[in-house]
């Protein structure tokens, strides 16, 4: 009885939830408040699928989602990335009867790697996709060994796992499980160098020797080998290859397939996505033909205009040195001149002052392909210190810590602007310029 | 001119997060006052040798990686224990320091330090941060700027080589110390991140004096005015 009432009282506040545009955690949080063991009362129809790492989940999993509905299955998900313990209980309350039972045929789940031993004491997925594993956000989550240790403990014996083959560290997680592999064949865009500061497998996660690298496709994902050893990228059942960086076109295992966004993990992305769908029964000629038709682009990317001027936000976490490359290696491939605006604030809720992350990001490769860089935010000049010794002139480097200042600045500037921030930071950036 | 050697010590497994700064700026300034240098890398399938470096430098790294490391640095125990006392320089950021003490241990085992000092640490896996004001010992008319991100501490001791008196935030141990890091000969030992010589330019000066037996004058402005906006927001 008391488990009804918490459901109707759920149910209730995830309906106004919708109608504010807010609620996705809260109404899952306080249910959970008043029924701690709520998770462990539902039963499934189909299987879940939880998908976990440091990035790209949201992608994979919004993909994965579309593949499924799009094939005709129903499918139930947390698409808004709300993937703590309140949202995912949010979004199992919302798709459950009143008996607690949840019809749909997949219940597809982004999980964050943190929560994954507390969102699986109660229940466990039948598969566990993990996209990828790098240091993230280290005030919050520790190194990534705390990570592994957390999800080898959330992750059961009975999941098979979904991994991503190019990562040395994910692929290694709970070997005793039933596991197949997803990959990415050397590409055009690959180096025998990684070109990243940041790389997290500079040794064999196994028994600590270096690691040899045949190619990498950026950061420490590419293909490896370890001559003491012998662990190594293994054989992968899902592979891409033939990668087109024009067209977007490439092939999964021999099946062609299109992204209209072009950078290296989206690849892998959509990669993992096809993966999952053909575990769970679509078959990969369906599974690569609806990725194809999915618009990835608008989810961390925005094109506009400020006054004629073609203008580009480009969606960064912080603290996440990785999430800064690849928004890196997107603008390197915009055309024509460029004036970069980047946003560093104090760290989110906690609000230290360190920029220690900053050294993390390979700023480096900027150099020679952008005009200006106006730094703003709270830590605007400790941001122009580190592009100062990354090689740009002072000259190049425009600084006020006053985001509101942002207008007055861009019109000293030329080319498209392309503004570098913090999920949080955006909307208070794009007020300040429009 | 003679060539400046630095030694980066486990580069590949102490790299837990954004301490090439130190490093990098080391760097910047070495070439912008046209100083012959070299970086080499050395790790655990390396042969030792310090005889031959001006500066020795170890990161924070994750646990695990700090146990193996410390297998390959306590052979050399005498050797580094001679380096120190021959005034070659150290600089050992976060828990590199943990191999410096007597012994560090998590919750199944503990590990043996070198023992130049006699601290003992603990890594616990929570996270602890904090931003930090220090004062130098050697220079108490400067403030320092440092950001403490770690998962170990070092458990109270008598610190008689303190690197900096502690103005806020957190020492060395769990609860607040009135010291915080080593200074002994030219072994200089902090939990301090930010990177410290980026985030501090006073201290950046007076380790390249030691380094280069040269008074330097740097073209710093931008990050003495970072340093000073950063120190304003504690006042």
């Amino acid at each position: 009885m008391r488990f009804i009432l918490v459901l109707l009282f759920g149910k209730l506040l995830t309906k106004i939830g919708k109608l504010t545009g807010k609620g996705t955690n809260l109404p899952g949080e306080l249910a959970l408040k008043l029924y701690p063991d709520l998770l462990a009362r539902f039963t499934f129809k189909g299987k879940i699928i939880a998908i976990t790492g440091s990035n790209g989940k949201t992608t994979t999993t919004n993909m994965l989602a579309n593949i499924l509905s799009v094939a005709g299955y129903k499918v139930a998900s947390n698409q808004k990335g709300s993937n703590l313990t309140g949202g995912i209980t949010t979004t199992i309350i919302s798709n459950a009867n009143l008996h607690g039972y949840v019809d749909a045929d997949f219940v597809v789940l982004e999980v964050d790697e943190r929560y994954s031993r507390l969102i699986f004491k109660h229940f466990s997925p039948d598969y566990l996709l993990c996209t990828n594993l790098f240091r993230d956000q280290l005030t919050r989550n520790g190194n990534i060994d705390v990570i592994i240790d957390k999800l080898d403990q959330a992750i059961k014996p009975s999941v098979k796992l979904i991994l991503n083959a190019n990562d040395p560290i994910s692929s290694n997680l709970v070997m005793e499980n039933e596991r197949v592999y997803f990959g990415l064949a050397h590409t055009s865009l690959s180096s025998l160098t990684s070109f990243n500061i940041t790389h997290d497998a500079k040794v064999c996660p196994r028994c600590y020797h270096k690691l040899d690298y045949e190619y990498f496709h950026y950061n420490h994902i590419g293909k490896y080998h370890c001559s003491n050893c012998g662990y190594q990228t293994p054989p992968i059942a899902y592979l891409a290859d033939h990668v087109d960086f024009t067209t977007g076109n490439f092939m999964i295992n021999g099946f062609i397939t299109n992204t209209t966004f072009k950078s290296l993990f989206n690849f892998l992305n959509v990669t993992a996505a096809v993966a999952a769908a053909c575990e769970l029964g679509v078959d990969i000629k369906t599974a690569t033909e609806i990725a194809s038709n999915f618009n990835i682009m608008e989810q961390r990317y925005k094109e506009f205009t400020i006054n004629e001027r073609p203008a580009l936000m480009i969606l960064s976490k912080n603290q996440n040195p990785v999430s800064y490359d690849q928004s890196i290696a997107y603008i390197l491939s915009v055309k024509g001149p460029k004036t970069l605006v980047i946003v560093v604030n104090n760290i989110n809720h906690t609000y230290e002052k360190d920029t220690t992350w900053l050294y993390d990001i390979s700023f480096e490769r900027l150099i020679g392909h952008v005009d200006y860089i106006i730094c703003s935010g709270q830590r605007a000049y400790d941001l122009a210190v580190r592009l100062k010794l990354a090689g740009f002139t002072s000259d190049q480097l425009i600084i006020d810590a006053q985001t509101n200042m942002l207008k007055s600045k861009i019109t000293k500037t030329t080319g498209t602007l392309c503004f570098l921030t913090e999920v949080y930071d955006a909307q208070a950036v794009l007020n300040a310029v429009k | 001119m003679k060539t400046i050697k630095i030694l980066w010590l486990y580069d590949d497994l102490l790299d837990l997060y954004g301490d090439s700064g130190n490093i990098t700026i080391m760097e910047y300034y070495l070439r912008k006052n046209d100083f012959f240098y070299q970086i080499d890398k050395k790790s655990i399938n390396d042969q030792l040798s310090f005889v031959d470096y001006q500066l020795v430098y170890i990161g924070p790294g994750k646990f695990k990686n700090l146990v193996v490391a410390s297998k390959h640095f306590n052979q050399y125990q005498t050797e580094i224990q001679k380096a120190i006392n021959d005034k070659v320089i150290f600089l050992v950021i976060g828990n590199a320091r943990l191999l410096f003490g007597k012994s560090f241990s998590d919750k199944q085992e503990t590990y043996p330090g070198i023992g130049l000092f006699d601290y003992q640490a603990v890594d616990t896996q929570e996270v602890y941060i904090s931003d930090v004001i220090v004062q130098p010992m050697i220079d108490l008319d400067q403030t320092y700027y440092g950001f403490i991100n770690r998962t170990g501490y070092l458990q109270s001791y008598d610190n008689k080589f303190p690197l900096f008196k502690v103005k806020s935030g957190m020492g060395d141990s769990l609860k607040p110390t009135e010291y915080e890091g080593n200074h002994y000969q030219n072994y200089f030992g902090t939990w301090l991140l930010g990177p410290l010589l980026v985030k501090n330019p006073d201290f950046l000066i007076k380790l390249l004096t030691l380094l280069t037996d040269q008074k330097l004058t740097l073209d710093n402005a931008l990050e003495i005015k970072a340093h000073d906006l950063t120190m304003k927001e504690f006042k």
